[in-house]
């Protein structure tokens, strides 16, 4: 069920109701419970059934760990629950790409890579599996204090809700459960704050319905062999609203989870914080997708040692954290090359600031401004394999923007990308002047930019369509 | 609250003034966003247009690009990514009777588009676009806005004079590169060697036959065509397929077909879609022919 579907909203309508207005408090969780599952299943039932389990397996690895005093059965439920986790992710996702890779594509062992490969993908997968291995691992270090005088039926309940709760079932962000679980209490209509889930909710739908499903009407043109006829200044606009695109998507969604949990008395964390901003990698990830960069950072690279192993130590962590981090997006080559290559940008800033000194922190705007420029360009250099996922087609794109200088220009398609862009352009411009120069913008002013994204929103609004992040 | 109920306040007193200024005229020549939006401005221009053309052609991208070609009194209800099928739910569900229908035969593998035509004719959606202009697709923001500043019209002209047009895509013969015309042909190709499933195919026919039977009953004159392909692609499989089947489903001596083109004689882009050249140049035999069979 898509967030920008009559269907969804019908759905928050008629799950907002009994859950404020019921006289007793006692079935809210339930109640949320029973919209996820509705919320789950609505497109394809049978998922339904590795949600709950994988849901049980949490719920049931997480009672053991807390449950024993003993460290090493502690050890071995949170392991096993993790391998399990891991199993489930790993054959749903990857098991068409690990069979193609190693039996090939042809003949009778590529036939059966190819009946491998039907086996469908859940959607959302990547997201609940991480959370619930974020719960063993919080459970395992003491991060999540089970309630011991809690009934194991209150656990289990509480521990579906926390993977199931439906605006960040399927594209996150993914919440850490010691920051979820705490927040499971009575909820009252009167603690909502009205007016940030009206701005998250406003600006969300609009980066997704008026930017990121307008400008993929644009970007539908990035495909091979299509691309090969546009001009190289088109072949450069595209990259560019592709970057939009995704951000504005993916933003938009997040944005909209954070407002919808917020109807119901749930705070989730911030997705992204002007990512396009940023000065230099390190500083890209800390403001993209947060809630995986932190949950790579936590469950990944401080557990590798992080930075505590000496510089070459540090660099393989990098890398190899990006390289998972890229192989979680999807399951093809092209997001691994994607995420070592964003590993490998951290590895060589790492070595030139560690060189420097920290010295490139300069206050100067035209040296800020370059660095936010390059930072920019590679980062979207890069997205080029989430929309071509064959290498040698990424090549040819860069290739045609190259030779292709004599082919006309569609100026319509220029104003387009233009015009759609502007918004995200805005909404980073905002950020970079709030943050370097405290200028904020009044209230008065903050009325007319929402009345404006309101008015575009109802007389602009893009064809339908999918979140680009549904897909891992 | 304060916040909440200004922004709607004045996102309303906007749009307001935005359907006023549409009501008294307000438009623009800028090409659609896309070909999505093409389609959807063609079909919403003939459901909410009371004097719609009394001659219409139906069928797929193959013949939309007729569009630019065809006399001006015809109205090409052909859309990219559907069927002849889908348009003419669209003239059976908008209620209206065209005196002549031109029904292009060259896709049959795709039925009527039933989301789209539910999407087009859903109560909500058809009131408010039908008295509220703003909801039509040809009256979006980005594609009015484009009309007012006089320095973005200043800044098209300086690059038209370069090399620029808003439609040299279309009126022109700027086609891909060589190779990407070659490889699209292959494609389709390979693509054609397959037959289409037959009961995708008889199903397809079935209900083309019984939207015409119906149009045909209430007065409208059909006339069934093919536009001309890439000589290479009648000899796959498919395309015999469809030839065979649908010279048997709708006999010559039951339905006007217009006479075929010579393949021979016409240019594609991909195999399938004609250049404008050779779709100016069919135009023309396609209606002195029709010229010719009504007289």
């Amino acid at each position: 069920m898509l967030f920008n579907s009559t269907e969804f909203v019908l759905l928050v309508c008629l799950t907002f109701v009994p859950y404020y207005l019921l006289p007793s408090k006692r079935f809210q969780v339930e109640i949320l419970i029973l919209a996820s599952l509705v919320f789950y299943a609505y497109s394809n039932i049978w998922l339904l059934i590795l949600l709950v389990f994988s849901a049980y397996i949490n719920a049931f690895s997480s009672l053991k760990i807390s449950n024993h005093v003993e460290l090493k059965i502690k050890r071995f439920w949170a392991i096993a629950g993790v391998i399990t986790n891991l199993s489930i992710l790993g054959f749903f996702k990857y098991a068409g790409l690990i069979s193609f890779t190693i039996l090939g594509n042809t003949g009778s062992h590529g036939e059966f890579a190819h009946y491998i490969a039907l086996i469908p993908l859940p959607v959302g997968i990547s997201f609940y599996t991480f959370q619930g291995i974020s719960l063993l691992m919080d459970t395992w270090s003491g991060n999540v204090q089970s309630d011991r005088e809690q009934s194991q039926l209150r656990h289990f309940k509480h521990i579906t809700f926390y993977i199931c709760f439906f605006p960040q079932l399927v594209a996150g962000p993914i919440v850490k459960s010691h920051e979820f679980l705490p927040q499971i209490k009575d909820k009252r209509i009167s603690q909502i704050n009205w007016e940030r889930c009206f701005k998250n909710l406003l600006t969300g739908y609009f980066l997704k319905i008026f930017v990121a499903d307008n400008l993929k009407e644009l970007t539908a043109w990035i495909e091979f062999p299509y691309f090969l006829g546009k001009s190289s200044v088109e072949l450069t606009f595209m990259l560019f609203a592709f970057s939009m695109q995704i951000f504005a998507d993916f933003a938009g969604y997040s944005l909209i989870a954070i407002g919808i949990a917020g109807l119901f008395g749930y705070k989730l964390p911030t997705n992204f914080n002007f990512p396009y901003i940023s000065r230099s990698f390190s500083e890209f990830w800390r403001r993209w997708h947060i809630s995986l960069s932190t949950w790579l950072r936590d469950y990944l690279y401080y557990p590798l040692g992080g930075n505590r192993r000496g510089r070459l130590r540090t660099y393989f962590n990098l890398f190899i954290v990006m390289f998972l981090g890229g192989l979680w997006h999807g399951a093809a080559w092209s997001f691994a090359v994607w995420g070592t290559a964003h590993g490998l940008f951290l590895a060589i800033e790492r070595m030139i600031t560690r060189k420097k000194h920290e010295s490139a922190k300069s206050s100067q705007n035209i040296i800020t401004i370059l660095k936010m420029f390059f930072v920019f360009s590679m980062v979207t250099f890069a997205w080029l394999l989430f929309k071509l996922p064959d290498f040698t087609h990424v090549i040819s794109y860069f290739t045609a923007i190259y030779s292709n200088v004599g082919i006309p220009i569609s100026i319509p398609n220029l104003w387009y990308i233009l015009f759609f862009s502007a918004a995200v352009i805005a909404y980073h411009f905002k950020a970079y002047l709030q943050e370097s120069r405290q200028i904020f913008i009044p209230q008065k002013i903050q009325i007319l930019i929402f009345s404006a994204m309101l008015f575009l929103l109802i007389n602009d609004p893009g064809s339908q369509g999918d979140f680009i992040y549904f897909q891992f | 609250m304060r916040i909440i109920r200004l922004s709607i306040g004045f996102a309303l007193i906007l749009s307001v003034a935005y359907n006023l200024m549409l009501h008294f005229g307000l438009d623009s020549d800028l090409p659609p966003i896309s070909p999505g939006t093409r389609k959807m401005i063609r079909a919403e221009n003939y459901i909410y247009n009371q004097n719609s053309a009394d001659k219409i052609i139906v069928g797929s991208s193959v013949s939309a690009g007729l569009d630019d070609v065809a006399p001006e009194d015809w109205y090409v209800l052909s859309m990219q990514g559907e069927s002849s099928a889908t348009g003419l739910e669209i003239v059976l569900r908008s209620k209206k009777v065209p005196s002549v229908i031109l029904v292009e035969m060259n896709v049959l593998e795709r039925g009527v588009n039933n989301e789209k035509v539910n999407q087009l004719f859903s109560v909500a959606r058809y009131s408010l676009a039908k008295f509220l202009p703003s909801f039509q697709n040809k009256n979006r923001i980005s594609r009015i806005l484009w009309k007012l500043p006089s320095s973005i019209n200043e800044f098209q002209k300086n690059l038209r004079g370069i090399k620029t047009d808003i439609s040299v895509q279309i009126k022109t013969d700027n086609l891909p590169s060589p190779e990407v015309v070659e490889q699209l042909l292959q494609e389709r190709l390979i693509k054609f060697q397959k037959p289409l499933p037959k009961e995708v195919l008889n199903d397809n026919l079935s209900k083309l036959k019984s939207q015409l039977t119906e149009l045909k009953a209430k007065g409208s004159s059909i006339y069934l065509f093919r536009l001309p392909e890439h000589p290479s692609i009648y000899s796959t499989t498919r395309m015999k397929q469809f030839i065979q089947t649908t010279d048997k489903s709708f006999s010559k001596t039951d339905w006007n077909w217009l006479p075929d083109a010579n393949p021979n004689d016409f240019t594609t882009n991909d195999g399938q879609h004609l250049t404008y050249k050779s779709l100016a140049k069919y135009a023309e035999y396609l209606f002195s022919r029709l010229n010719q069979i009504q007289n």
